[in-house]
């Protein structure tokens, strides 16, 4: 079954911005302290088409603030090299993805436990979750 | 055999005066389409969406007049701004939490009783098509040009 939020993890884990264990969807856990999820809100889908605009918000959190705000950078340049607007990225060999971006990443707020957290949000063109 | 089509200098000049008054009745049409559905549409869905315990962010709401430029009519809006309140609960200003309210997706520990994050972007994104039909169809009204014509 493919998911775009599970694809985006796994994708997140094999280019080593995270590792597995601290890359998580649908879900900020409170541990471990520092982590990426990926969480979404509404988007669009196409009634005459397979594809649909999805609205992703990477979501990091770190005790440091620098790692939290180089973290998410990496990630931003991630899902956007070379500088190339609408980029297309092949998450897994039949998941591909057109990424624009709808704002840099900037600090949300530090919790409870004064770990901070940044974000940033994209939107993902691809097709339908099977 | 020929036939020679002339403009003199009188016709074309007032072709041109009546060029930019169109120009400038599809300038002020559109703005004012703009902050219409800035207002009728957005902002009325938006406001909706808001969480509102104290009404403090709904209540900080706006909508600008109009701007020309030579880039075009922009119409600012959104929450904060001109209209910032002060929330009587904690003391801050609407501008100084309303992006953490928006962003935060997985607010931990807070409740709202009613509204969502969100709540502003959602109804933007929902509405892109309608903006487009909203504005064609008062700039054709404008140039008194009928649908499809």
């Amino acid at each position: 079954m493919a998911d775009l939020l599970l694809d985006l993890v796994n994708y997140t884990i094999a280019q080593e911005i995270g590792t597995s264990g601290m890359v998580f969807y649908n879900d900020v856990p409170d541990s471990p302290t520092n982590l990426i999820t990926f969480l979404e809100y509404a988007g669009k889908s196409s009634p005459i088409s397979d594809f649909g605009l999805r609205s992703i918000q990477p979501n990091i959190r770190n005790e440091s603030s620098e790692s939290a705000r180089v973290t998410a950078w990496a990630l931003y340049n991630l899902f956007h090299p070379n500088d190339i607007e609408d980029s297309i990225i092949f998450l897994t060999a039949t998941r591909w993805a057109k990424f624009s971006y709808r704002n840099e990443p900037f600090k949300l707020k530090e919790d409870e436990s004064h770990r901070t957290i940044y974000v940033f949000n994209m939107g993902v063109l691809t097709h339908k979750d099977e | 055999m020929e036939i020679s089509l002339k403009l003199d200098h009188k016709s074309v000049t007032q072709m041109i005066n009546n060029l930019r008054q169109i120009l400038n009745s599809v300038k002020i049409t559109g703005g004012q389409a703009l902050k219409e559905f800035a207002r009728d549409v957005i902002m009325m869905e938006s406001a909706i969406e808001c969480p509102r315990k104290t009404w403090t962010l709904v209540n900080s709401g706006y909508v600008e007049e109009p701007i020309t430029t030579a880039l075009g009519i922009s119409v600012k809006f959104g929450y904060g701004g001109p209209e910032d309140k002060m929330n009587p609960i904690t003391h801050k200003m609407a501008s100084e939490y309303m992006i953490i309210v928006h962003e935060d997706l997985y607010p931990k520990g807070v409740v709202h009783p009613v509204g969502k994050s969100k709540f502003f972007e959602d109804p933007v994104r929902r509405n892109e098509q309608l903006l487009l039909e909203h504005l064609g169809s008062r700039v054709r009204s404008t140039m008194n040009i009928k649908p499809g014509g």
